[in-house]
């Protein structure tokens, strides 16, 4: 029986295991140009070097921004979405498939989409706002507003993943529960409180952890969007482990990066692992 | 009703638009794309397509290579999930709960982390440029979900159907074959479509591991053409590249959306 | 072909569901294994099948030791509860998948598969899927599937269970008949006396995981060697009056009579059971049970008595019966 496992877990113990063992040992070595390639001990000069560079850091932070804007709107639209599909509406069968779209096209494809789009001067948001009078907004060339095209880029496309998921959430929630709350005189607000968000609670978390995750390793839409651009302002941890590695061929300090990401990925996601079992137990706290 | 029916006309036209904005562009003429709101006397135009469908290499090649690694990556995890998901179905309470939550566990981890380590393997391995071997770290990256999905969909079987099997004689690869995976149908079918729909969509492993212009996949093709001048613009041709490459997903969204939809629903209620 | 289990037992999360079950099917014959609920006869089903594996004893089919043997390689056929009919399969595929994967040819198995199908007469059902069916025909396809392959031993768990009365009374002499003519022994469960009175050579009862007699229907009925298998045995269910010095008497209902002097009673219950009456009496001895022609009305004060002979006499605290018939009598076998 165990035999019939070995495969699958072979593989995924492989694929999954042995780089997080290889850039442990990577990350004490110096592995780049300068070496020749070659891979030479250096005394954790990396996490030395990591630990002081800004860029790193200011990645990480415009990475974590990125994640908890995006995953915040995201599960916001989602379940609104959720409850809109769950309603008897015309071709529902259609309109759950026509908006799943955004999320079935590949991120690379639409990247370059939605750069179109926001376009200084030709994309559509140009052109809307210049026949509002309104200056050139020139959003992917400004380091301060880059950042939050991609966010929208982002939103769009998974949104539809996270609806269908709490789609399915909603479904299980049996409707004897909502009539039984009416008969009661609770009001439609108050059942989406008490019933509803409950019911979802483990789909949410699911869906929270699952995306959270997922954003810290954006990399597909960062690259062909923006390029990391402008001023490296939507730069992604992933990015720049990319970049370290095939483009300064700096293959030790890439390894470190990476494995800081891991970390702080791991911090992060325990600390939204808690706060939503905490978010949980306060709002009972304040309903109650 | 009404009101519903206007937010649906929303939220269609918020997933739809940004799409159909491609679709507009990619007809659309150099002096007209310039121009995509006014008047314009020559708007539309096949030059876009023609363009890129005659370029060197062909678009379509770009397609097949995503088709092959498709098609290969998710035979390759059927076939390795498919018995896995069986002994998990079979396993005692405990070790079921736990091998659940460690493929949960690791089906979270984002695994563009992965790429530098996987890129190391293909070069010292001599597998990269090879679209047959893509289909390895697509395998092993579809396969937490794939066998989390099958399992389940084992485990909802009646117990005495496999015991009549078992009865009549059956070994266990008979059994698999005539009586498990048929019942099981669906949820292969729904799997399948998923990983395929992974394979097509991934981006840094098929970035880093291949990289001569002939066996490119879609999603780096699409990335070449976008990177290859971010400041001069043939916008049209990138345009008519998007929804090219996007065609066979539509198509594949329509027509299998209740497999799809069942499957991640499925995932989504037992994980 | 015999079957016999030899200190059969097993353990389920520290409880044994089974223990120290021994027994002996004869070629042809016909054994049923009665219980109540939970009692482990399905269980033991199980461990012939070589479905569960035992934890103690042995299972012999044909004087081999099968114990050790996988199911997919002992020769039993087994009827569930369930039918457990593979539902993607026509009643055809059905029946001949066992066939097919034995290596037999289509040519055969087709051959072989018509005339089962013309025996339970479900020609015209071949083509249909399990859905399609209703409750008596899937049960007969079960059946069908069970005959074909000839097995050494055949097990049926609770076969009618989910047929109406009237159905299952119907197909009770048809089963009989199909089973009942070959070679091998038919090991039958159910919870249902009446069923397991009607279908066997010989019925085992079972309680708690243990053996409490096995015997003929007949000897059952009349030398129960326990309290539990005379209340088990018999409708309406027999009257176990109060104890005296340890000893509880047992009388039946049918055994009953009203007299004209013997112990004064009255009627507060009836029911009518067709032919005849069922009596709820209150009397110095507790509520009792009785039957008798039909015309007795509630609030009636009767006289009853019954044959001294028609007594069972146990003792209390072991349930075990002090019957002199029952020690003397060799079709009885002791647990």
């Amino acid at each position: 029986m165990t035999l019939l496992f070995l495969p699958a877990g072979l593989l995924i113990i492989i694929v999954f295991g042995i780089p997080i063992v290889r850039y442990t040992w990577l990350s004490f070595h110096a592995s780049s140009v300068l070496t020749k390639l070659e891979v030479l001990p250096n005394n954790g000069a990396n996490w030395i070097r990591i630990l002081g560079d800004d860029r790193f850091w200011q990645d990480a932070y415009q990475t974590v921004r990125f994640a908890s804007i995006s995953v915040t709107i995201e599960i916001c639209l989602a379940i609104l979405i959720a409850l809109l599909l769950d309603q008897k509406i015309n071709n529902r069968g259609l309109v759950r498939a026509l908006s799943l779209l955004p999320w079935a096209l590949p991120t690379t494809i639409m990247a370059l989409g939605w750069r179109w789009i926001f376009n200084t001067p030709y994309g559509p948001i140009e052109k809307i706002f210049a026949t509002l009078g309104l200056g050139p907004l020139n959003i992917l060339s400004n380091p301060d507003t880059a950042w939050l095209a991609t966010i929208i880029a982002d939103v769009w496309k998974t949104t539809p993943f996270i609806a269908l998921i709490l789609l399915a959430g909603l479904q299980t929630i049996p409707n004897e529960l909502y009539e039984a709350f009416r008969l009661e005189g609770g009001g439609k607000l108050h059942a989406f409180q008490q019933i509803t968000l409950p019911m979802l609670k483990p789909y949410l978390i699911i869906s929270i952890l699952f995306r959270t995750a997922q954003a810290f390793g954006v990399f597909d839409l960062i690259q062909v969007m923006t390029g990391g651009g402008p001023a490296s302002s939507t730069e992604s941890l992933g990015l720049y482990a990319y970049l370290n590695a095939l483009r300064f061929l700096d293959f030790g300090y890439s390894a470190t990066i990476i494995l800081l990401t891991f970390i702080i990925l791991i911090i992060f996601t325990l600390l939204v692992w808690l706060l939503a079992s905490k978010a949980n137990s306060i709002r009972k706290a304040i309903t109650s | 009703m009404k009101k519903n029916n206007f937010f649906v006309l929303i939220l269609l036209f918020w997933s739809l638009a940004p799409f159909f904005w491609q679709v507009y562009t990619s007809f659309s003429t150099t002096e007209s794309i310039t121009n995509p709101f006014s008047y314009v006397q020559n708007r539309w135009t096949l030059d876009n397509y023609i363009q890129v469908l005659t370029a060197n290499p062909p678009f379509f090649r770009y397609l097949l290579n995503s088709t092959i690694v498709g098609l290969s990556s998710t035979g390759l995890t059927l076939l390795i999930a498919t018995p896995a998901a069986y002994a998990i179905s079979k396993s005692s309470f405990h070790v079921e709960r736990i091998l659940r939550l460690l493929l949960l566990t690791v089906s979270l981890f984002p695994y563009v982390l992965l790429f530098l380590s996987l890129l190391e393997i293909a070069r010292v391995l001599g597998i990269g440029n090879n679209l047959l071997a893509l289909s390895i770290p697509y395998s092993a990256l579809s396969m937490p979900l794939a066998v989390l999905l099958l399992s389940s969909a084992f485990k909802d079987l009646p117990k005495d159907l496999e015991e009549a099997a078992r009865i009549e004689g059956l070994n266990l690869w008979q059994r698999l074959r005539w009586i498990l995976m048929p019942l099981i149908s669906p949820a292969i079918a729904s799997t399948g479509i998923i990983i395929f729909l992974f394979s097509w969509n991934e981006y840094p492993i098929a970035l880093t591991w291949i990289s001569e212009v002939e066996l490119i996949t879609l999603p780096v093709a699409i990335a070449r053409i976008a990177g290859s001048s971010l400041y001069s613009v043939p916008y049209g041709a990138y345009a008519s590249a998007t929804v090219l490459g996007s065609i066979p997903l539509i198509f594949i969204v329509l027509f299998f959306q209740r497999q799809i939809i069942s499957g991640l629903t499925q995932g989504a209620i037992k994980g | 072909m015999t079957l016999e289990l030899k200190n059969l037992g097993r353990c389920v999360r520290k409880n044994w569901i089974i223990r120290d079950l021994n027994l002996k099917v004869d070629h042809g014959e016909c054994l049923a294994i009665l219980g109540p609920s939970g009692c482990g006869k399905s269980s033991t089903l199980r461990l012939i099948a070589g479905l569960d594996r035992p934890d103690e004893g042995k299972v012999f089919i044909n004087n081999v030791d099968v114990t050790d043997i996988s199911p997919v390689k002992r020769n039993v056929g087994m009827v569930f509860q369930s039918y457990a009919l593979f539902p993607h399969l026509s009643v055809c595929s059905n029946l001949s998948l066992g066939l097919k994967v034995r290596g037999i040819g289509i040519k055969e198995q087709n051959i072989r598969v018509s005339k089962i199908l013309s025996l339970m007469q479900l020609e015209h059902l071949a083509k249909r899927i399990p859905a399609e069916l209703s409750g008596g025909q899937r049960q007969r396809v079960a059946l069908a599937r069970a005959l074909l392959r000839e097995p050494d031993v055949y097990l049926l768990d609770e076969p009618m269970s989910n047929l109406d009365a009237q159905l299952r009374e119907e197909l009770r002499p048809e089963i009989r008949r199909l089973i009942l003519n070959g070679e091998s022994p038919v090991l039958y469960v159910t919870h249902d006396q009446q069923e397991a009175m009607a279908m066997a050579n010989r019925v085992a009862v079972m309680k708690n995981g243990k053996l409490e007699q096995i015997a003929t229907p007949q000897e059952l009925y009349r030398n129960p060697n326990s309290i539990f298998v005379a209340s088990f045995i018999g409708r309406p269910q027999i009257n176990i009056l109060p104890t005296i010095d340890g000893v509880a008497t047992g009388i039946r209902p049918e055994h009953i009579k009203i007299v004209n002097d013997g112990i004064k009673c009255r009627v507060i219950h009836k029911e009518w059971l067709g032919t005849n009456q069922l009596l709820y009496l209150e009397s110095t001895l507790g509520t009792l049970r009785m039957t008798c022609d039909a015309g007795r009305e509630i609030a009636e004060e009767i006289n009853i008595n019954w044959d001294k002979k028609d007594e069972h006499s146990f003792d209390k605290s072991t349930g075990h019966t002090l019957n002199i018939n029952y020690l003397f009598d060799s079709k009885s076998i002791s647990r």
